[in-house]
């Protein structure tokens, strides 16, 4: 079974000098997130992902091992489910 | 001819004329044609689900096939905007014909706003100025932080107001530049006896003291930010920091109260705030009494 992410459909994402915003458009609220958010996210703009895709995204834009990646990825796509920015399915 | 930016049709001639020099008088001319076709009878009352959004005595709903309906509180009046096409029809009740110019303010301003957006200006609260070295400012921050009082002292010592509280932005050419809304300046009792040297008319219906300024040069129209100032009033010193990044776009969004409303809107009105933090320098003012003495504490705080 894998898991995989979506990105809501109400958010958007822009972003400056390597740091982002994301504004939820349904409830108003928006978040800042670092450049590894920004990563995932702009990976996910292609279409559902699993952690291990996402986790290659980020090593090949910051050429850092997966055993970094893995946690960044963990911890951001954890905040992100919280707060109703993606969703999760099993496939 | 200018006045064919802002096309109003009725059979009432009266309020046509009234809306339409409203607009002229108060709002940047658009880059097309915003049309407004007002009736004037019973406005229907209700809706089956809360408001989206809203503003000074209006409420926002969505409506079929992706328009927006605005309702001007307490039955006076409604909107229904195309999803696409920058056009609104308007239905106010009669008692509403009788108080245009409160509605001018809130209702049709709130119209126009969306209208603007279907032609790609998209609005930020923010006052703009030009500094005595032509150098175009924005000023955002809430109702209370200042941002009314400084632009009075600004423009009194050598600065060019474009307008104390929203602009429209757009892009000319690779440059963001921002069109002012030209209401007048109204300051609370404390501002005005703050700057005792400007003379003006206190409006009872708003409860402040009415300014007209000389604005921007009319072969101008617009500023072209070269600094964004997110005001509040702290402390007992001025203080100035530059801000950037995610703090730049966080503030930028907080000031677009209308950048969420649309979604077929949201990606441009967003692209444009971000271009902007990437155009201008970005600072925080915590203001203090110590600017009313030496207004230049601003200009010598960012270079």
């Amino acid at each position: 079974m894998t898991t995989r992410y979506t990105k809501h459909a109400d958010i958007r994402l822009t972003e400056l000098e390597g740091e982002g915003i994301v504004l939820h458009l349904g409830s108003r609220r928006y978040f800042s997130v670092s450049e590894t958010g920004l990563a995932v996210l702009r990976a996910l703009e292609g279409g559902p992902r699993s952690s291990d895709e996402l986790v290659e995204a980020l090593v090949d834009e910051y050429e850092i091992s997966k055993d970094l990646a893995r946690p960044s990825v963990r911890g951001f796509v954890e905040k992100c489910l919280e707060a109703k920015l993606l969703s999760r399915t099993d496939d | 001819m200018t006045h064919h930016r802002f096309l109003v049709e009725s059979d009432d001639t009266e309020l046509c004329v009234f809306v339409r020099q409203w607009f002229l008088d108060n709002l940047p001319l658009p880059p097309d044609s915003l049309t407004f076709r007002i009736s004037v009878g019973d406005v229907s009352a209700g809706f089956d689900s809360p408001p989206i959004f809203q503003q000074p005595a209006t409420s926002f709903y969505r409506g079929p096939d992706e328009s927006m309906i605005i309702e001007w509180e307490g039955g006076l009046g409604t909107a229904v905007l195309d999803a696409a096409a920058p056009d609104a029809e308007i239905r106010l009740s009669t008692r509403a014909r009788e108080h245009l110019a409160a509605a001018a303010p809130t209702f049709f301003l709130a119209v126009a706003t969306l209208l603007y957006r279907r032609v790609g200006w998209h609005h930020l609260h923010a006052a703009s100025l030009v500094d005595p070295q032509g150098r175009g400012w924005l000023l955002a921050g809430n109702s209370g932080s200042g941002k009314s009082t400084t632009s009075a002292l600004l423009a009194s010592h050598g600065w060019t107001l474009g307008g104390d509280d929203g602009v429209f932005l757009s892009r000319e050419g690779t440059s963001v530049v921002a069109h002012p809304i030209r209401k007048k300046l109204a300051l609370r009792k404390d501002s005005v006896e703050m700057l005792a040297a400007l003379d003006g008319d206190f409006n009872p219906a708003r409860g402040k003291t009415e300014f007209v300024i000389a604005h921007l040069p009319d072969s101008q129209g617009f500023v072209k930010p070269r600094f964004v100032a997110f005001l509040s009033i702290d402390g007992k010193q001025t203080r100035i920091d530059a801000v950037g990044g995610a703090k730049t776009l966080a503030q930028l969004v907080s000031w677009s109260a209308w950048v969420a409303l649309e979604p077929r809107y949201a990606d441009e009105h967003l692209q444009l705030l971000a271009d902007l933090g990437r155009q201008a320098d970005c600072y925080t003012i915590g203001l203090a009494k110590d600017v009313l003495e030496d207004p230049d504490v601003i200009l010598n705080g960012v270079e």
